[in-house]
């Protein structure tokens, strides 16, 4: 019997024993780590593009990485784009890298004291080996800063076991199974990354944890912003489990989604574990389907691949099972192999007929395989070579499911499941980076840092901005509200204005514009302060925030002078036509389009009808 | 205090607690006062002796510095993946589908043997200066590029283990030497020189006129990033270098990277050769001539084959001595005379100027050089006069300046040879003959190619 397994409906995650850390990835803004370029993501066109392959080394220790010599194996070439505004020579690892950025690695002190953890006297850059071909040297650099501090959020305090300040890698632009583009702006950028101690015991305090360490980073100011600037990664296990690191998580929201779902996945891996040792995988053979309607299975002909299936004994029913939504047993096995190989997937009996293969194709297979009642099978397109290695990730995975939960890497998905990316990296990752010299940590240093606000002050400054307690909190949390301290200096402007725009100017502009725009701070700032300068009219706010070029565009909306409200006026009055003061009014306001003040044309439209 | 580099320690420090590590050597250039300790998380850290409050040692390493200190995953991987040791020890092999199976000799293919002397190429990180030294060895190549035993069979010797900078001329002579001893057996196909690349160019050079009647290729390579990185240029351009050897024409020949892609190198003429930027793989290129081929790890397509001159030997033969007793001078406005006096009483038999342009240095005013280069010559010093403006070639006659150096002052123009080239072939023909008009013809005459009498557009800023 296949033992029952749980679904997100009937699984409570207050039952699990939960031991859960979070690694912060903050980027911080102004120039790259070890050179002057800027910290700057541009889609400017890509200038040189250079390729590279990479080879496993040995590291400090004389021992070849297990990660490393993992992914080296698939012998990939690399392609990075140098776009010539935010990536040199140091980068395309031409030349040795620059001395260490002072203001970030003062800001990854700063935030090491805010978190209340212990400084290193003498900070000392390190080689991570990353052989992804995500660094082009072949190694990310990366200090240790702090240790052993503490964080508090709703949940209590978690610890923070370290501070690092690191090199971001290079931005993934595409990959096939022969190559990788990367992009070169994001390579450098100083990342600070906060990993906080396994402390964390409910997916709401996670989120929660990861919140608190999101604003602290921010308040200093230094923080860059906007989509992409903040990662954070998840180490999940339950009792019983393995420790899972979940890369990737983007958005905050889906954090306590993830570790949800990947507590899910671990549960109902273990509550299947007896049951998959009694499955195996037989050897793959050449799979015979002739005529098939499948356009799969056609197309995989026409590129000259094969079908490879097996038997999988005692198989049937169990590789359909969904161990967390989306990802099924099947997908334990297939997305090793994705990673691993290079192949698009396997296809299993418990999902058939699909994908145009028809129920007695699926009997065919089954004979054709010598399966038995209660086995199922598994096939691939591809080729020979790929089949077999495949085959064989196959049925190494599933002799690790049999002993439980496999601990390793794995990448989040947009919905908060998550796909196998690599095995755990060992720790002999590291060796000293000799380019640069260590720097001794003064106290001196360590004593003057600017105060910062935290979140609970800037929301009580923000309601005696008059803001309102929703929109304070709102804005607080917004990277937009060091945006609103520079522009709530502006006199003619109402404060909760400024911050209602700030925090809804995308989404008003979707529903009255139906458009899809991101607005640029400096959109901000041209349109805001054309408003003080009464250049434009409050209703010329959103059509300008919507425009690409702001500035040609502001005398579009700029404030009519009372000749042309009076001209308008006398026009609408031409027709002769009796009508109410209010629908006088209104048909001009709606000619008028916002350019004028509703009281100024009331008071013309009042003048003319008295008149007449 | 027991931090004895190596020993795993318990340090009770009074600002971060209590730390377990490993003492790791400190750079002994850095500042004292401080310790480096490896924490198990692989991080470095320094800690201030001034912070420390005890110090306790749990044990002390004996088999390198991190057996059986760390966790147990540690542990299982040290066993599961191999070290360099162990793999040339035969102890282990790397598994098969990273790493070909061991060498075996294969009679199809050709035999070629890699000297290696140290630089970038054979660097790994030295933990008692912070920096890094030459100290892999050829066999070590071998490990890491297993795919260069697909195209010839290898045989490897360590013969130097310097950084280029600090080469000197008899480095040159003992690398030639055994060179020349790998050549004369009948079954090597060529060599290939692994090298610093600071030099590099003064090496290819010197090579290029010390081997005499070269019937087979001799490539030298190197690398600007050193072999412990994934991105070191050192895989691609050996690869090439032993592909080079094995179907390439005979010669000495630099080959490395053609650009910053990883895809092919250059075989350029080595004494026709110079390192053009600090730091970039593609740094050597050609002056004054164009690339003999484009390599790859399996290909080589030739470009142009006419700058090798076969020296018309039929016999090959090597050179066994030299003389270091060369300068080598830049000219530079406001240069000082005393200054090439010194450079002409410290004894020196040839003095090589790299001269501004066609050829020119100060000849009048409070610089000018007449009086000292006149006593040179006068003393029996050969000067000889190339263009540190590196592309074109020296002409004494267009400006008076040239013609009062050649003419008045009896130095010798050298057409269109690099100043680097220049100086290695007068430390090479010094060893030949000790006769002045003797060495005066030698540096006239062209050995292998080194300088063009014809130079063609393309041939510049290649």
């Amino acid at each position: 019997m296949i033992p029952s397994i749980k679904s997100l409906e009937n699984f409570d995650p207050v039952v699990e024993s939960l031991s859960c850390g979070l690694e912060i990835h903050q980027q911080l803004d102004g120039k790259k780590l070890f050179c002057e370029c800027p910290a700057l993501i541009t889609d400017e066109p890509s200038g040189h593009i250079v390729k590279r392959k990479l080879c496993a080394v040995s590291g400090e220790t004389g021992v070849v990485d297990v990660t490393a010599l993992n992914q080296s194996l698939r012998g990939k070439l690399f392609l990075y784009e140098c776009p010539p505004s935010a990536s040199c020579l140091v980068d395309i690892d031409e030349e040795p890298p620059h001395s260490i950025n002072f203001s970030a690695l003062r800001t990854a002190l700063h935030v090491s004291s805010l978190l209340k953890c212990s400084i290193v006297d003498e900070v000392q850059i390190m080689r991570k080996i990353v052989i992804d071909g995500s660094n082009t040297g072949g190694f990310q650099r990366s200090a240790l800063i702090g240790m052993d501090g503490k964080i508090v959020s709703n949940g209590g305090g978690v610890g923070i076991q370290t501070v690092v300040l690191e090199e971001d890698s290079a931005r993934l632009v595409c990959s096939s199974q022969s190559s990788v583009t990367y992009r070169l702006d994001r390579l450098g950028i100083p990342l600070l990354e906060i990993a906080t101690a396994p402390e964390i015991h409910s997916p709401v305090q996670a989120r929660d944890v990861a919140e608190s360490i999101g604003l602290l980073i921010r308040a200093t100011g230094m923080a860059k912003r906007g989509l992409g600037s903040i990662r954070q990664d998840v180490n999940i296990s339950i009792a019983g489990g393995s420790r899972v690191e979940i890369k990737g998580a983007q958005d905050l929201r889906r954090i306590s989604d993830i570790v949800t779902r990947e507590m899910l996945r671990q549960r109902n891996i273990l509550l299947l574990r007896d049951f998959l040792k009694t499955v195996s995988i037989c050897n793959h053979q050449r799979v015979v389907l002739p005529n098939s309607s499948s356009k799969i299975v056609s197309g995989a002909f026409s590129k000259g691949l094969d079908i490879f299936g097996a038997r999988v004994v005692n198989g049937g029913g169990v590789l359909g099972l969904e161990l967390q939504p989306d990802k099924r047993v099947a997908s334990e096995l297939s997305d090793v192999a994705k990673e691993e190989v290079g192949i698009g997937g396997l296809i299993h009996s418990d999902e058939l007929p699909n994908y145009g293969i028809t129920d007695s194709e699926k009997k065919s297979i089954f004979e054709q395989l010598n399966c038995k009642l209660g086995d199922g099978f598994i096939f691939v397109l591809s080729d020979e070579f790929v089949a077999s290695k495949s085959f064989d990730i196959f049925r190494k995975r599933l002799l690790s499911l049999q002993s439980g939960v496999p601990s390793e890497v794995r990448r989040a998905l947009p919905d908060g499941s998550s796909s196998y990316l690599r095995v755990m990296p060992g720790s002999a990752r590291l060796y000293p980076e000799t380019d640069v010299l260590p720097v001794i940590i003064s106290d001196d240093v360590i004593k003057n840092f600017p105060v910062v606000e935290s979140y609970d002050d800037r929301v009580k400054r923000y309601v005696s901005d008059g803001l309102g307690r929703d929109l304070s909190v709102k804005l607080s949390r917004s990277d937009r509200c060091f945006l609103y301290d520079d522009l709530r200096v502006l006199e003619n402007v109402n404060k909760p204005f400024i911050a209602e725009i700030l925090i809804a100017g995308e989404s008003l502009i979707k529903s009255e514009l139906k458009k899809d725009v991101v607005i640029s701070d400096e959109t901000f700032c041209v349109v805001f302060r054309a408003l003080d300068d009464s250049k434009i009219t409050k209703k010329g706010v959103i059509p300008l925030l919507a425009s690409s070029n702001p500035s040609l565009e502001l005398y579009l909306y700029a404030p009519l002078s009372s000749s042309d409200i009076e001209e308008t006026v006398v026009n609408i009055l031409k027709s002769g036509e009796q009508m109410p003061l209010g629908v006088i009014i209104g048909k001009v306001m709606n000619v008028l389009k916002g350019r004028a003040d509703g009281k100024i044309i009331a008071e013309i439209v009042q003048k003319y009808v008295k008149k007449k | 205090m027991n931090l004895v580099p190596g020993s795993f320690v318990r340090v009770t420090t009074k600002n971060l607690g209590i730390l377990e590590g490993v003492v790791i050597q400190r750079p002994s250039l850095l500042v004292n006062g401080f310790f480096v300790l490896k924490l198990s998380s692989g991080y470095n850290i320094g800690v201030s002796l001034k912070n420390v409050v005890k110090c306790q040692k749990l044990r002390a390493l004996s088999q390198g510095v991190f057996n059986g200190v760390f966790d147990h995953a540690q542990k299982l991987q040290r066993e599961q993946f191999p070290t360099l040791q162990n793999v040339r020890n035969g102890s282990l092999r790397l598994p098969s589908i990273s790493i070909s199976p061991p060498v075996v000799f294969n009679p199809s293919l050709p035999n070629v043997s890699i000297l290696s002397t140290g630089g970038t190429i054979s660097s790994r990180v030295d933990y008692v200066t912070g920096g890094v030294s030459a100290d892999y060895s050829a066999e070590d190549f071998l490990v890491m590029i297993p795919e260069i035993s697909r195209v010839a069979n290898i045989s490897a010797k360590k013969v130097l283990s310097i950084m280029s900078e600090n080469a000197v001329p008899d480095d040159w002579l003992l690398i030639a030497k055994k060179v020349f001893s790998e050549l004369r057996k009948d079954y090597v196909r060529g060599v290939v020189v692994t090298t610093g690349t600071d030099t590099l160019h003064y090496t290819s050079a010197a090579l290029s006129f010390l081997l005499r009647g070269l019937s087979k290729p001799v490539i030298v390579t190197g690398a600007q990033r050193s072999i412990d990185r994934g991105s070191s240029d050192a895989f691609l351009n050996l690869s090439c270098a032993v592909n080079a050897v094995s179907r390439g024409p005979p010669g000495v020949f630099v080959c490395l990277h053609e650009n910053l892609d990883d895809d092919f190198c250059l075989l350029i003429h080595g004494s026709r050769v110079r390192k053009m930027h600090t730091s970039r793989r593609d740094a050597f290129r050609p002056v004054n001539s164009r690339p003999v081929a484009r390599v790859g790890p399996l290909s080589l397509t030739i470009l142009d084959n006419s700058s090798w001159i076969a020296d018309g030997n039929s016999k090959l033969s090597l050179q066994d001595s030299v003389d270091s007793n060369v300068a080598l001078l830049y000219a530079y406005p406001g240069i000082n005379p005393k200054i090439v006096s010194s450079i002409v009483k410290s004894g020196v038999k040839t003095i090589v100027i790299g001269a501004t342009a066609l050829g020119h240095v100060p000849v009048n005013g409070s610089s000018s050089l007449v009086k000292v280069l006149k006593g040179a010559v006068k003393s029996g010093v050969l000067v000889v006069v190339t263009s540190q403006t590196l592309y074109g070639r020296v002409n004494p006659l267009v400006y008076d300046n040239g013609r009062i150096l050649a003419l008045t002052l009896g130095c010798t123009f050298l057409e269109g040879i690099t100043p680097e080239s220049a100086y290695s072939k007068a430390v090479v023909v010094g060893g030949l003959t000790k006769d002045r008009g003797e060495r005066l013809d030698l540096l006239k005459k062209n050995f292998v190619g080194e300088f063009s009498c014809r130079e063609i557009p393309e041939e510049f800023l290649l």
